[in-house]
Order: C-alpha cells, then sequence, then structure tokens
C-alpha cells in the first residue's frame, strides 16, 4: 500500500466505524506494507529469457485502457518465483518452454524470438495456446502469467477490483460493478 | 512447594484458546486470582502481522515456501487455512513430534500463539440437540452423558450473547435456536438450492450458517473493542476488528480488565502436581518453552483446558503412587474415547444462470444442513447421523490459468465472473469406542521433557456407513438443485483432520465408567476439572466451540459456587 492509500485506508475505516470506535480498536497496529520488490536485477533467468517472458506475457495480457502485464512486473514476478519458490523441476520446465519456444522461431523464421516482428511472436504464442491442455509447460507459464498479474497491485486495483475493507457483505447486481474483484 | 493453605493462585487454567479464556473470564469476574498458562509465543490482539496485507505485498503473493513448510511444517501445511499469511500460527511439526500408531494414520492440528485454535477456527457455531446428549444412553455407545441439553441451554445463552453469533432463527427441534445477532445472508444460488431442496425433499433443511462474527454488536462488544464484520473473509490472519469470536478479541481481554488474571506465555504445562494424603491437585508444574526453566505453581483449583489431546497428554503424564497411569484416572477411562467428525466425502456442481447476481464484500461463511437422519427413532441403516456444510459461489480470475485466448480479448473476459457452482461437505458424528485412544510413548519424548502423544483412532463399521450415506444424500441434493457436471469425492478424511478432535476424558455418572462428573470434575480429585474437547462423552455431527464455551462456563460457575461453600 501507498502512503495515499493508507490514509484512504484508515479514514475509510473512521467512515465505518466513527473516530471514537476507531480509537479502541487495535487497526493502526495493521502493518502498511509496500509491493514486495524483487531485488533489481533478474536472480534466475538470462536478459534473452527475461525479454521473451516479458514479451509473452504481454501478448497475452497486453496493454489495453489498463496497463499490461510487464508494466505489471510480471516477468520480475516470474524470475522470483524461479529464483525463490520453484523447484528444479518446475524452473527447468520453464526454461524448456522458452527454449522450444526459441528454437521453433529460428526453424520457422531462421531467428529467435525476440527478433521477429510483432505478428510473428503473437502467431507463435497463438499455437501455442491452442494447444493449451496438452503443452505442460506452456500452461505453467500461462499460469504464472496470470497469477502474476492479478495478483499484481496493476492487475488487482486497476484492471479488477480490490477492496481491502468491504464493510458488510451484501448482493449487487453485476453491473453495479462490472468487473470481478481480485481477492 | 508452598505451604498447605497457602496458595500461589486460587486458580490455575491450562491453555488460553477457545475454553482456557472461558474459563479464564469466568473465574476472574467471580473474583479469584487466576494464572493462565499458554504453551504458544505471546500474541497481542491486532499485532497480526500479514492483516490487511495485498498479495502484492506478500513475498510470494501469498504461496508459502514448500521446502521450508515440508521440513518444519509437514503436517501443518496440509490444512486448508495453511498460507504465508497464516504459517507463523502453526505448530513447528519437527519440533512437536507426535506418532499415530496401531497401523493408524491420525491428521493433528495445532497453533503456536497464545490464543490456540480460537484464532484459526471456522467460526460455525451450533448448538447441540437434545438427541446428541441421549445418543450414547439410547444405542450403548459411548458413557452415558451425566447432562441433557435442558442442563445447558442457559449456559448456550449466556456465551452466545457475550461471544456474539449470526445466525436466523429456523425453528428446528434437533438445532435449537440461539440468542442470535442478525444472520449473514444467503446468495442467490443458495436461495434457489434451498427451495429445490425442501421441495424435493422436505426433511432437508438448507440454513444460514451460524457463525461467531458480529453483525450487531453489544455495547458490551464495543467496549472490548471489538465491532462489526467487515466481510474481508481473511479472519485467519487475525481480525483487529475483533469481529470474530477468539480469546485473544473477547475473553482474554473481559478476564484482563478484572485486574485478577496472569497470563504467562511460552508456558508448557508437564504435568498436574498432585498431594496424596489430602487428594487433592494442588497445582501444576511448567516449563519455559524458551529458558526451559522449570517451575510449580499452587491454586485451589486446576481448569485443564490445552485442547483435548494436550490435556490428556498433560493428565497421563500426571503420575503418583495412588495414580500411575495418570490423575484422577481410576476409572480407567482417561485418554479413551476419542473422536473426530467424519469429514472429507463432498460433491460440487454448476447451477447455471443467475448471471447478473454478484456480490459486494467476501462473507465469511456459508450454508449449514443440519442432521435430518434418526430423529424420530432409527430409521437408517446407521446409528445417528451427518449434516452438511456448503456454500454457492462465482469463480473469478483464477479460472484465466486454464482459459484458452490470448490478447485484448483474453483480457477482456476475464474481468467477467464465472458461472455458479454450488458444494456441500458432510459432517458426520463419530460413534465414541472405548478402543480408540491416546497414550503417552514409553520411549520418546520431546524437547521439554514431554512423553509424545501416540494416537490410535480408527472409523469403524458404523462411521463407514455414514460415509458411504454421505456421499448418496449429497449426490440427492446437489441433483435436487439442477446441479450439472457434478463432481463427488467419496474419499474420507483421516481421523482429526476436521480439526475437532475430541474425548478421552468423559463426563459420565458413574465413576468407574468416566473421568469427570456432570460438572466437569474429576471423579477422584475433586479440585481437578477438564473443560475442552476431551471432555465430550459423544461428538455429535455439529462443530463444537461453542459447546465447549458453554461447559466451560457452567463448570466455573460450579467450581466457584463449591469453592465459596468450603467443598473444594
Amino acid at each position: 500500500m501507498t502512503e495515499l492509500d493508507r490514509r484512504n485506508f484508515i479514514t475509510g475505516l473512521t467512515a465505518i466505524l466513527g473516530s471514537a470506535s476507531l480509537a479502541s480498536l487495535h487497526v493502526n497496529a495493521i502493518e502498511i506494507g509496500e509491493t514486495f520488490k524483487p531485488r533489481g536485477k533478474a536472480e534466475f533467468f538470462g536478459d534473452r529469457e527475461m525479454e521473451m517472458i516479458k514479451l509473452i506475457a504481454d501478448i497475452i495480457i497486453p496493454d489495453t485502457d489498463t496497463p499490461g502485464a510487464s508494466k505489471a512486473g510480471v516477468h520480475l514476478y516470474i524470475d522470483h518465483m524461479a529464483g525463490s519458490w520453484m523447484t528444479g523441476e518446475e524452473t527447468a520446465l520453464l526454461t524448456k518452454c522458452l527454449d522450444d519456444i526459441n528454437s521453433g522461431a529460428q526453424q520457422r523464421h531462421g531467428a529467435s524470438f525476440t527478433e521477429l516482428d510483432q505478428a510473428a511472436q503473437v502467431a507463435i504464442v497463438q499455437v501455442l495456446d491452442d494447444e493449451r491442455g496438452e503443452n505442460k509447460a506452456y500452461d505453467m507459464l500461462k499460469s504464472y502469467i496470470v497469477v502474476g498479474y492479478y495478483t499484481s497491485e496493476i492487475g488487482a486495483t486497476q484492471e479488477l477490483l480490490y477492496d481491502p475493507i468491504p464493510g458488510p457483505h451484501r448482493e449487487i447486481p453485476f453491473s453495479e460493478v462490472g468487473r470481478v474483484w481480485a481477492t | 512447594m508452598a505451604l498447605p493453605g497457602i496458595n500461589d493462585f486460587d486458580a490455575v487454567v491450562v491453555g488460553a484458546g477457545m475454553s482456557g479464556g472461558w474459563a479464564a473470564k469466568e473465574l476472574c469476574e467471580k473474583g479469584l486470582k487466576v494464572l493462565v498458562l499458554d504453551r504458544g509465543a505471546p500474541l497481542e490482539h491486532g499485532d497480526y502481522v500479514t492483516e490487511g496485507k495485498a498479495p502484492w505485498e506478500m513475498e510470494f503473493r501469498g504461496k508459502f515456501d514448500r521446502e521450508i513448510a515440508k521440513r518444519e511444517q509437514n503436517f501443518q501445511r496440509t490444512s486448508y487455512l495453511y498460507s504465508d499469511y497464516t504459517r507463523h500460527y502453526f505448530i513447528n511439526d519437527r519440533e512437536n513430534p507426535y506418532e499415530a500408531v496401531d497401523g493408524t494414520r491420525f491428521d493433528w492440528f495445532r497453533t503456536s500463539k497464545v490464543g490456540g485454535k480460537s484464532l484459526l477456527w471456522g467460526r460455525q457455531s451450533y448448538r447441540w440437540g437434545p438427541q446428541d446428549f441421549e445418543s450414547n444412553k439410547i444405542d450403548g455407545n459411548g458413557v452415558d452423558w451425566p447432562i441433557r441439553y435442558e442442563d445447558l441451554e442457559r449456559w448456550y445463552d449466556y456465551v452466545e450473547i457475550f461471544a456474539g453469533i449470526s445466525g436466523n432463527a429456523d425453528h428446528l427441534s434437533q438445532l435449537p435456536d440461539g440468542k442470535f445477532q442478525p444472520p449473514l445472508v444467503m446468495n442467490v444460488v443458495e436461495r434457489h438450492a434451498k427451495a429445490k431442496v425442501k421441495a424435493a425433499y422436505p426433511e432437508r433443511d438448507i440454513i444460514m450458517a451460524r457463525t461467531a462474527h458480529l453483525t450487531a454488536p453489544t455495547e458490551e462488544q464495543l467496549e472490548l473493542g471489538r465491532s462489526q464484520c467487515q466481510s474481508r473473509n481473511e479472519c485467519a490472519r487475525g481480525c483487529s476488528f475483533g469481529a470474530y469470536f477468539s480469546s485473544l478479541s473477547a475473553t482474554l481481554p473481559a478476564a484482563e480488565r478484572t485486574g485478577n488474571m496472569t497470563l504467562r506465555a511460552n508456558a508448557m504445562v508437564l504435568s498436574v502436581l498432585y498431594d496424596e494424603e489430602n487428594d487433592r491437585a494442588v497445582g501444576i508444574r511448567y516449563i519455559d518453552t524458551e529458558t526451559h526453566e522449570m517451575t510449580d505453581v499452587t491454586s485451589r483449583i486446576v481448569f485443564m483446558c490445552a485442547s483435548a489431546i494436550n490435556s490428556l497428554q498433560i493428565l497421563l503424564n500426571s503420575r503418583s503412587a495412588r495414580f500411575p497411569d495418570g490423575i484422577g484416572n481410576s476409572s480407567g477411562t482417561l485418554g479413551h474415547y476419542v473422536m473426530s467428525h467424519l469429514k472429507g466425502v463432498r460433491a460440487m456442481g454448476d447451477i447455471s444462470g443467475f448471471e447478473d447476481t454478484y456480490h459486494r464484500g467476501r462473507r465469511p461463511n456459508g450454508i449449514y444442513i443440519p442432521r435430518f437422519q434418526n430423529l424420530n427413532g432409527q430409521q437408517e441403516n446407521f446409528l445417528r447421523g451427518y449434516g452438511f456444510q456448503g456454500s454457492a459461489g462465482r469463480g473469478g480470475w483464477i479460472n484465466a490459468r486454464s482459459r484458452g485466448g490470448i490478447g485484448a480479448d483474453f483480457k477482456m473476459a476475464n474481468r467477467k465472473p464465472g458461472g455458479w457452482s454450488f458444494s456441500i461437505n458432510g459432517r458426520g458424528e463419530m460413534l465414541p469406542s472405548f478402543d480408540n485412544h491416546v497414550r503417552l510413548s514409553k520411549t520418546r519424548t520431546d524437547e521439554w521433557g514431554l512423553p509424545i502423544v501416540q494416537l490410535s483412532v480408527k472409523f469403524g463399521e458404523n462411521d463407514n456407513k455414514i460415509f458411504a450415506d454421505i456421499e448418496k444424500t449429497a449426490l440427492e441434493i446437489l441433483s435436487a438443485t439442477g446441479a450439472t457436471n457434478i463432481k463427488i469425492n467419496n474419499k474420507p478424511d483421516a481421523p482429526g483432520n476436521d480439526n475437532h478432535e475430541m474425548g478421552g476424558a468423559p463426563m459420565g455418572r458413574d465413576p468407574k465408567t468416566s473421568y469427570l462428573n456432570r460438572w466437569n470434575q474429576n471423579h477422584d480429585v475433586a479440585n481437578l476439572f477438564v473443560t475442552d474437547g476431551a471432555a465430550m462423552s459423544s461428538c455429535a455431527s455439529q462443530n463444537p466451540s461453542l459447546t465447549y464455551m458453554a461447559i466451560t462456563a457452567r463448570a466455573a460457575d460450579y467450581a466457584v459456587k463449591q469453592m465459596k461453600a468450603g467443598k473444594i
């Protein structure tokens, strides 16, 4: 949470509870954190692989009226998960996915994925997506892109809706909000 | 040891969770000087480090590090509540081993902080009904309860008003109504399912879950710093609003404000001290889990509220010449009749339509289908019965992981919620059986010198019949709602996985066949009380915490009256 969000958060609480009852609560102790920032440079993938992940993530979740995957730091999230969370088997699968894409690009176009024009890159990802369910490596990459995006601050608060303290639950027509909740 | 007649405290309460918090509150409010010991690390209400954190503020977006979890919390990590947001509340399995023996498996969830499982509970709060206190006598399994529903009724009233239970008055005799705050509300698909199921099976009621969430806080609750539920549904991280009942949010602050409570964290009780000459418990011995310093504390009464299996472990370890098999155990029942709920068999299906209906706020509960079998005499091919917990909901962005498509269209499609699904999970009553027991290892002790627990608990024939019937009924109910793509899981979870371990210090009328009397007082040692799950003579099919609360408040009231009358 940013400092502005933090202030809104506390103001929102005051509106809900009244300042007197806020004082009697312990909510000020709620720790307001910042976006977890992975180390500045890539910890697992090399530059070319990072570039590929960035491109593929943006092909799957592009900039529209809201920022897309790379602006939400999805490639950094995947790199951090690969470096600090995934098993060797999982990172091998992810690496193989990128290698396969590259060798496919070489065979078909005589160039690596990152060197192709955007239309060719999209075409390659489209083919992979059509094979989803049968291509474990791609399924895994797509899953990480999706999770990385919708659990990011941009994905949750700009693309979807995020409400840390919704107040009493109620049923509403979907049109009242128009988008799914991020959490 | 202190001189006779001079005690360090009037009462020692072992455990500061669901039951211990109540014992502390009641005994302190009645003027006793009370020492409350909890083996967990200190935790102050409000000091919930992951509360309110967004996924992007967590290093792995809420996913726990699997290697560390496997090494340190290999069993706890299987809890549905275990994540990076909550793992600090679970115990370290490597440092706190136990054994399932005799070819059995037992899933034992434990917590690592003051407040115990009251911090991590599912908050479902149901009274047990008249049938639940009669069944042992009627079918001859287990020990006949020395109390009936009527004995507990006003204590249910009492604890509900203080704790704050949201619920609807459903007028069902097997699930008595309580002193409720307004219920949370069913969603459109749950209302649809309720109507369809009632039409097809008039005896099967779908009701709103009754849960310990404040929907209209009382003056007393506001004074204690508690406030209305904000529908975050992140309860297991801790709730600074005090919107759900926990010992940290409610009973311990109430005890604290009397000025009569001393609370010690990291205090692991090893045994109850016994004075053979006067036939009394004289206090407890505990060890500081950090410093390993051992301390004896004397008191006039002892309340065991350490959670069922831990209480049994301590009592079995309290050995003397008169009680070589555990204090107060002349009946030989201590450690026996251990139970858990029959859980794991469940069904879910898709419900079409209702696409325009959505929600604001993450409702922290669901629906309940109370037991409807064998309520008017024996009708089924099994004894007793089962209910269901469940809910209907819509999928969110998580569906996008396997959704086809790329680009702007894909991104746009993910903004819409998925279709509705409805799921129900059976919760059955396990029969009490003498064979199902807890004992202490003769060869292994933990880091603090306490012999480790060995569990030998198996499902019996009746339990398996109930599992089979849950499967059949779940399919019927889902079909009645018009659900499609119905998926059934018919594999039961292991004993204990329900998180509702009970029994082992059964209440009963006869000192030869039970451990506690009708006031949760040991038959042999009159100033020793056990009021947590261990005291349950049967386990009913409903969630048990509310009954622990009521029975603890009742026992504390009795104990103080007995002390004042000079009887204990």
